[in-house]
């Protein structure tokens, strides 16, 4: 019975970027640090460290250099965890990848976010509104109490 | 006897309770000065402790992880002796209930932060994948250094220069006591024997006895120690301005990266308990008023003790971090004005 | 402080990784120090490159600059105005006024934006809370105002080849939401200015730290605010014609370090605010859009814009069914990190995060891939990059 009641209360999530134009960061950024949105009154912590957290937010298409890193972070952090892919490219690349051009797609922009670690909640848009953020991720913490 | 053993059990129970309020009430103060509405009062510091403690066992990257992980437990310990020295039902057992037994109990607290920092390798830093040293890249420097190392030499420059204001401040009320035991610095402010109710464990004529005493914090020598204590306590406790070692945008978090699961909980009970007791250690020294096994008089001790931390909160809403240029000239301006209240003491006790 | 020359022998090497609080991006930044003090550094920026020139090669131009919006999400309007100022100077298609003054009036709002980005991440890396809180609630502000005219907070699609779009003409509604808002926003800007200004422990910090000189400032080719805070004189913006009928100061200061940079962009904010007033009385009436025109072969055209960061370069060439044949964009923040790189030197390691983050570097836009020709890296001199900025438009 704590087990669920504290797992309620008291969430911290994490921001990993992979690339992608920066929209996403600033609008997770906002959620966290603008006083408008607010994210701590719904017991909600940002956090800067792997062994701190339980949401692993994702932005960004991943990229060739960025694969490995995402991976150990992932790695890092202890069960139970989700994860969120935030932003039309943390969905399936945005407009990075397959965007119909004659010649073909960049080699640079190597795969999907759910290609590299398993995926929770998606949470559209271009950038992701604010709103939208706080809901996927409040979205997902049902799974996190049953885990 | 009896009284030992009740006083050994309670009066660490109240600090864990009232250590349980703490880092909420310092989020919320923090929050309404950044007008908007900050976490509920129990999240931070009791809620997440428990959600702590249900999460999966992890190795940490350490050369010794099972030190690694039992330090925060032995800053807990040490935190509680350091409150259960204060309290008048261990003055008769042994002959440490001096002001100098918890000077080195806080020292030992301070060389924790550095045996944390020394036994961490988290992989935010030199172990993050990443294709640095190739060819055509500079090689200047003997060996790559981790976060957590930075924070440790930084710490060891704290311990060299931060920490004589807390330290001199402690001793003022010791000057006007003549003595460093506990026992005749609160009996200089008007605590005597009578305040602790032989009998049993309820007094309800615990307002008088508060508003006899007379503390050393209301005399001209003890405001300015009492100021400059609170500053000591802040950079203790190494929170803005003085959080260079483990300030969010420079190195992360400092000693305290790779604790994970349980061990993280561990981690956030001790800083509560540094929190309690040095708080407690204040309201003993400058007020007059030990943590008692009077259930009246502990809950107004634990009251009292709630306030050090809001007022810290509110100055560190409103400052930047401080590098070591200026950390050393502040450090420096608190040390001459606690010297200033020690000499004024001194001569208030010859004349 | 002190002088900016690199030094031979260090003792250790700190590198901060991908990922770090004190940038909202991934780069890669090794400090090799002596205790504390820095004494060389060294930037790899090269973990965002994702080929977008290469994306772009053999789109319709219609569809290839939505691909240009998306290469920053802070100064996304800038970059679509700039290509598709390059097709329209190619292919010379006239744009009526109304839709260059609404252009303006996108950019000098999304200039605002920018620097109250700046100012509030500048003071998260000083490790001031409360003070980033206080400017990303001015600059709600300023979103609620992008979002109102143009329907989306980041990403506005504004300009397309001829004009801007039908959906972004700033009527009754729209004039009036901005003519109240805009005094306000620029008197509570001042304030919070004065207030940094004023803050004895703020300044402590950044007052003499991360100097730049100007014969610096002109050997590395600082843009921007950044090069004007160290005393060197160029804005693009007083030499382009669409911003002719406007009256503006540029802001230059002298000294170089993290505190005029701070300031400068504080007062670039007030001087986006005027233009913005000025354009709105006096918007001129008329069509929004010039779509008279047809796609054909265009050798090369190009197009330089200043940015709140500096100057970007854009120029396209296209063939004759109207596809991108090439593109290639040089952004601001290649030049103003180099220039950081130096700056640095001689200061502590927290002084030196803070003045990586003072030159507002935007890495989604700067990435570069490093040239590797017959097997040795090519260094760019000093001419290559002078011809590289030219001052001419």
């Amino acid at each position: 019975m704590f087990k669920k009641i504290s797992r309620k209360n008291a969430i911290h999530v994490m921001l990993f970027y992979t690339g992608g134009c920066n929209g996403c960061d600033i609008e997770v950024a906002n959620v966290a640090w603008s006083p408008r949105y607010d994210l701590e009154q719904y017991k909600v912590i940002l956090t800067w460290n792997p062994r701190e957290a339980d949401v692993l937010a994702v932005t960004g298409p991943v990229l060739r250099r960025t694969i490995e890193p995402l991976k150990k972070i992932y790695e890092a952090i202890p069960e139970p965890k989700i994860v969120a892919a935030v932003g039309s490219c943390g969905i399936r690349c945005g407009i990075f990848k397959d965007f119909g051009g004659e010649l073909g797609d960049s080699d640079e922009v190597v795969c999907r976010v759910d290609e590299v670690i398993p995926v929770d909640a998606y949470i559209p848009g271009c950038p992701a509104r604010p709103e939208d953020i706080i809901a996927g991720i409040a979205a997902g913490i049902p799974l996190l109490l049953e885990r | 006897m009896i009284e030992l053993i009740l006083a050994t059990i309670l009066i660490p129970l109240a600090a864990l309770i009232t250590g349980f309020l703490i880092p909420g009430l310092e989020r919320k103060v923090q929050a309404r000065i950044q007008q908007r509405i900050g976490p509920p009062i129990l999240t931070p510091g009791f809620w997440a402790i428990l959600k702590f403690f249900y999460k999966e066992k992890i190795k940490p990257n350490s050369p010794m992880p099972r030190l690694f992980h039992s330090l925060p437990i032995i800053g807990v310990f040490v935190m509680f002796f350091a409150v259960l020295f204060t309290t008048p039902e261990w003055w008769a057992v042994n002959a440490l209930g001096t002001v100098v037994a918890v000077v080195g109990l806080l020292k030992v607290i301070e060389f924790l932060f550095m045996a944390m920092g020394s036994f961490s390798r988290s992989i935010l830093s030199v172990s993050m994948p990443y294709a640095d040293q190739i060819k055509g890249a500079v090689m200047k420097g003997e060996y790559r250094r981790f976060f957590e190392q930075q924070s440790v030499l930084r710490a060891f420059k704290m311990i060299t220069v931060g920490s004589f204001p807390l330290y001199i401040a402690m001793f003022v009320p010791v000057i006007l006591a003549k003595s460093i035991y506990f026992s005749d610095i609160v009996h200089f402010q008007g605590f005597n024997s009578s305040f602790i109710f032989p009998g049993g464990i309820i007094d309800l004529m615990y307002l008088e006895k508060i508003l006899s005493l007379k503390p050393i914090l209301f005399t001209f020598p003890g405001l300015i120690a009492g100021f400059v204590y609170f500053i000591g306590y802040i950079m203790l406790l190494n929170e803005y301005p003085f959080s260079i070692e483990k300030a969010k945008s420079d190195v992360i978090e400092g000693p305290s990266l790779e604790y994970a699961s349980w061990a993280r909980g561990g981690y956030y009970l001790m800083r509560e308990s540094i929190l309690f007791a040095l708080s407690s250690v204040f309201i003993t020294l400058f007020i007059g008023l030990p943590p008692t096994l009077n259930l009246p008089l502990l809950v107004v001790h634990c009251l009292l003790c709630l306030i050090m931390p809001i007022i810290f909160s509110i100055v560190s809403a409103f400052s930047p971090i401080f590098t070591f240029k200026q950390v050393y000239p502040v450090s420096m301006g608190f040390t001459a004005l606690g010297f200033l209240a020690m000499v004024v003491s001194l001569v208030m006790g010859v004349v | 402080m002190g002088d900016n020359k690199r030094r031979e022998k260090a003792e250790v090497e700190v590198p901060v990784g991908l990922l770090h609080p004190a940038m909202l991006e991934p780069y890669r930044a090794r400090f090799f120090v002596d205790d504390e003090l820095i004494v060389d550094c060294e930037l790899t920026l090269d973990p965002y490159h994702k080929g977008i020139e290469r994306i772009m090669e053999g789109m319709p131009v219609h569809k290839g600059l939505i691909i240009t919006e998306r290469i920053c999400g802070i100064c996304s309007h800038i970059h679509l105005w700039n290509g598709t100022r390059a097709v329209e100077r190619g292919l010379k298609i006239k744009v009526p006024e109304r839709a260059d003054a609404i252009r303006v009036i996108m950019a000098e709002l999304e200039r605002l934006h920018s620097h109250l980005i700046y100012l509030a991440h500048a003071m998260e890396v000083l490790g001031h809370e409360t003070m980033c809180m206080r400017a990303f609630t001015l600059r709600e502000d300023v979103m609620d105002l992008l979002y109102i005219i143009s329907g989306n907070r980041v990403h506005y699609a504004v300009p397309i080849i001829g004009g801007i779009r039908p959906r972004c003409d700033i009527d009754e509604y729209r004039m009036n939401e901005l003519m109240t808002r805009l005094p306000k926003l620029k008197l509570k800007i001042a304030d919070y200015a004065n207030r940094v200004v004023n803050d004895s422990m703020i300044m402590s910090r950044v007052k003499g730290s991360g100097v730049l000189t100007k014969e610096e400032a002109e050997k590395y080719c600082t843009p921007g605010p950044t090069g004007r805070a160290s005393g060197w004189n160029v804005d693009l913006r007083k030499k382009m014609k669409e911003y002719k009928n406007y009256d503006f100061n540029a802001i230059v200061l002298d000294d170089g370090d993290n505190k005029d940079r701070v300031v400068a962009r504080a007062l670039e904010s007030i001087e986006a605010i005027k233009i913005i007033e000025q354009a709105l009385e006096s918007l001129p009436s008329g069509p929004i859009s010039n779509r008279s025109f047809e796609l054909k072969e265009m050798k090369f055209s190009n197009s330089y814009i200043e940015a709140p960061r500096g100057e970007i370069y854009d120029s396209l060439s296209l063939d004759e069914t109207g596809r991108i044949r090439s593109y290639q964009n040089r952004t601001p923040t290649l030049t103003a990190l180099a220039s950081m790189e130096v700056a640095c030197i001689g200061d502590q390691l927290t002084d030196g995060m803070l003045t990586m983050a003072s030159c507002d570097p935007c890495l989604a836009c700067t990435n570069r891939a490093i040239v590797v020709e017959n097997g040795k890296e090519r260094i760019f001199t000093e001419e290559d990059v002078k011809s590289l900025i030219r001052r001419g438009l």
